[in-house]
């Protein structure tokens, strides 16, 4: 019992900071989608803690509403990493969001649909769900890290350390969901309860070491490096790559 | 038990994934090397067309098997072009991709924010990298010499007259490089 709470405090503290930060650092317009769900992932804690000290019986239902929205809202935090992965480079701009989409896209289709028409009670398909939709988001974003490597972009130490804190936040609720499907509430019940506050805390606490001193999305030095040779307006020089490779192969 | 192994494996796997490719990402300071920047420089000006050009044109070949007679110099000299093609299409995507990686500023390109042509922007480059990646495939598995785009020969009489108009504009296209 004192662990969850321990990490709970912890949670809080950390995510004030980083408030704090961005309060000081005017940061809230540069990474909105994650702001947003900080707050709502705090303000919603502090209210589902309420309705727990006033009235117990309606916990169940707010805990698992609070906990199914921010299942959806860490999609956007997805998109959000991904926009600022690319976000320099005008030809692969929108790049992540088409990953992101096509990913889940794709997953939801052969992986989390197919699961709500398996017959078995309403506690385990909700485990189901949460587990499936977490491994759907660390698929985007284990894709969205190579797609960066493949074409040789660097995510500034920022964006790695929100992505890490999100993997790790991730994969960590992926094994503890499956656990409490597989060995059920009695048994397994008491760790799901301490193992989901700690690896939030974890990732609150790398989230804070990311965005303690944010870095811009590229190196000032590396963006005042790159101009070369190129004179050409961008879409003219991919039109010509794409040109002259198709005529030089139609022989 | 064997379903809450697997998604523990899987969960280990993410994070050890994740890991190692934000740490690689930041490793790769270095610079490409000068012999490569400077391979890659000229690729797409007239003579480095050219020379792709000479890559991957099979009257050499055709000439030292068929007139020459010499069957087995000809495929050493497919096998060295196979080498090069390849080589020059690995340079052409560090071009490419050179070019990808200019960043906003760099490029002059400042009124590219609308998104429409983002994501024309997005499908150039995309369409860019699939015609390479098939190029690739068919190079590295067919040989420097294969039609690329399917002749449709095999097909009978109405697809006859495609390839010959193919070939003429492929001629013209040569003597215009």
């Amino acid at each position: 019992m004192v662990l969850p709470l321990t990490a709970a405090a912890l949670t809080y503290i950390l995510g004030i900071a980083i408030l704090v930060r961005a309060w000081q650092g005017k940061l809230f317009s540069r990474f909105s989608f994650f702001y947003s769900y900080l707050i709502y992932l705090l303000g919603t804690g502090v209210i589902m803690n309420l309705v727990d000290f006033l009235d117990g019986r309606h916990y169940p239902l707010v805990f698992w509403l609070r906990f199914l929205t921010l299942v959806v809202a860490e999609f956007a935090l997805l998109v959000e990493i991904g926009d600022h992965i690319f976000a320099p480079y005008p030809a692969i701009r929108n790049l992540g969001r088409l990953v992101t989409v096509a990913m889940t896209l794709v997953f939801s289709t052969v992986y989390v649909i197919p699961s709500f028409y398996l017959h078995r009670p309403s506690s385990v398909a909700v485990l189901d769900l949460v587990m499936r939709s977490a491994v759907t988001k660390c698929a985007v974003l284990v894709a969205l890290l190579v797609v960066a490597r493949f074409y040789g972009v660097r995510p500034s130490k920022t964006v790695a350390g929100l992505a890490l804190g999100l993997a790790l936040y991730l994969a960590v609720n992926t094994a503890n969901f499956a656990l409490a499907e597989s060995y059920g509430r009695e048994l397994y019940g008491p760790i799901f309860s301490t193992i989901g506050p700690l690896s939030q805390a974890l990732c609150v606490l790398i989230w804070t070491v990311a965005l303690w001193r944010p870095e811009p999305d590229m190196e000032p030095a590396r963006a005042v490096a790159a101009p070369r040779e190129f004179s050409e307006p961008l879409p003219n020089r991919l039109g010509k790559f794409n040109t002259v490779l198709t005529r030089l192969f139609r022989k | 038990m064997s379903t809450a192994f697997l998604y523990s494996i899987i969960a280990l796997l993410t994070i050890a994934v994740v890991a190692l490719l934000l740490r690689r990402s930041h490793g790769d300071d270095a610079p490409e090397t000068n012999s490569r920047q400077e391979f890659a420089n000229g690729l797409w000006e007239s003579q480095g067309l050219g020379l792709a050009e000479r890559i991957l044109d099979p009257s050499d070949y055709f000439w030292l098997r068929d007139e020459l007679g010499f069957p087995a110099l000809a495929e050493s000299l497919r096998d060295h072009r196979r080498h090069l093609a390849l080589k020059w299409l690995n340079a052409v995507r560090s071009s490419f991709s050179e070019v990808v990686r200019t960043p906003e500023a760099a490029s002059q390109s400042r009124t590219i924010g609308d998104t429409a042509d983002s994501w024309q922007l997005l499908g150039a480059t995309l369409r860019f990298h699939l015609l390479l990646s098939y190029a690739i495939v068919v190079v590295r598995f067919f040989g420097p010499y294969h039609r690329l785009i399917p002749s449709f020969t095999w097909m009978g009489a109405p697809w006859r007259v495609l390839p010959q108009s193919e070939l003429e504009r492929g001629s013209g296209l040569r003597r215009s490089a």
